[in-house]
């Protein structure tokens, strides 16, 4: 050690600063690296590792087999599912029966339906209830009318059909 | 041609693959366990769960494209399914993630293959109090020393917020070790 002017007698070691910097940062990264272990003490049974690949190996052969067995479990529910819709249509065959069809009514209901439904409404009523686009000519008549009797009733009735179009236009 | 590249051909050829898989799981197995256990504790939830692992590579294989390392998608594979088995398990056992890392780190003072020490325990209390994301980073980055880029690629996280979970990982440690050793 050695005394230097204008210390005031007080000494340093020699080489202080020189490498004060470096100390420095070794003392700093010290305080700032927290003192935690470096493992996290978990252990492996002795031989572990050597034996894992054959249990692996047991293991994918046996969820091959598994695979099988799943398939044949879902043909077991699949089978279940079968007998109980069958139990379900024998037992309750009127809720699998097709729907009424027209042809299936008895034609006196029909007759009653048609007697009693539509007797109380008017022409125009009648005219508003039918699917008219749905209706063809032969679905109404029996027999079509010659062509010239078409004409000779629209000869007789020209000055009302041409009210009907003035009426249309406005 | 790499090492990487031929397994990986060896593996997606069906008539070299068992023997392609036998050199996976022998070069694999202890670093993928590892990362396993760490987060499941229990030698014996890893073990299901590594199998579980090199199943699920086994299967897959053909659909590995290389986009990237095998390591880094074996590694986030046995992630995935050692988080999904502690998820699974909290829901069974209809408690929380964090209940569940609690009672994980609680049994482990019987758990004949846990010889830690105080600090040991201690450390891992601390680790079972931070948020997955943290613990998980923690884990990589501190016991198994990975790079951040390395992180970064298993974990889909950008490497700033690698290091911005190790750092908040690491303070918080830090604030639950020196509160229960006041």
């Amino acid at each position: 050690m050695k005394a230097q002017k204008g210390t005031g007698g007080f000494r340093i070691p020699e080489g202080y600063f020189g490498n004060l910097s470096q100390r420095l940062t070794e003392d700093s990264v010290r305080a700032e690296a927290p003192v935690w272990p470096e493992k996290a003490g978990f252990q492996l049974p002795d031989g572990y590792l050597d034996t894992f690949e054959t249990r692996l190996r047991a293991r994918m052969e046996s969820q091959a087999g598994k695979v099988r067995r799943l398939r044949f479990a879902y043909m077991g529910w699949a089978a279940a599912a079968a007998a109980a819709i069958t139990i379900v249509l024998v037992l309750k065959p009127s809720v699998m029966e097709a729907p009424a069809a027209f042809e299936d009514l008895a034609s006196t209901e029909i007759s009653q339906y048609l007697e009693t439904g539509f007797e109380e409404l008017n022409a125009y009523e009648l005219a508003e209830v039918l699917p008219m686009d749905e209706i063809a000519m032969e679905d109404v008549l029996e027999s079509l009318p010659a062509e010239e009797h078409i004409l000779d009733y629209l000869d007789g009735e020209v000055d009302r059909y041409e009210d009907y179009e003035l009426e249309n236009d406005e | 041609m790499t090492s990487e590249a031929d397994l990986i051909e060896r593996l997606q050829d069906p008539s070299s693959r068992d023997a392609a898989f036998s050199e996976l799981v022998a070069g694999y197995q202890e670093r993928l366990y590892w990362q396993v256990r760490r987060i499941v504790l229990s030698h014996d939830d890893a073990d299901d769960v590594l199998q579980d692992t090199f199943i699920k590579i086994f299967k897959n294989i053909d659909s590995f494209r290389g986009a990237s390392k095998l390591y880094s998608w074996m590694y986030r594979i046995a992630t995935n399914e050692a988080l999904s088995f502690v998820k699974r398990r909290s829901r069974m056992l209809g408690i929380s993630d964090e209940e569940l890392q609690h009672q994980m780190v609680g049994k482990l003072e019987a758990d004949p293959y846990f010889d830690g020490d105080q600090a040991q325990m201690q450390l891992q209390r601390a680790l079972a109090a931070l948020p997955e994301k943290q613990r998980l980073v923690f884990n990589m980055k501190y016991f198994e020393e990975l790079k951040y880029e390395e992180i970064s690629e298993i974990l889909g996280t950008s490497v700033g917020a690698l290091k911005a979970s190790y750092h908040l990982a690491t303070k918080k440690i830090e604030g639950f070790l020196k509160e229960i050793n006041a």
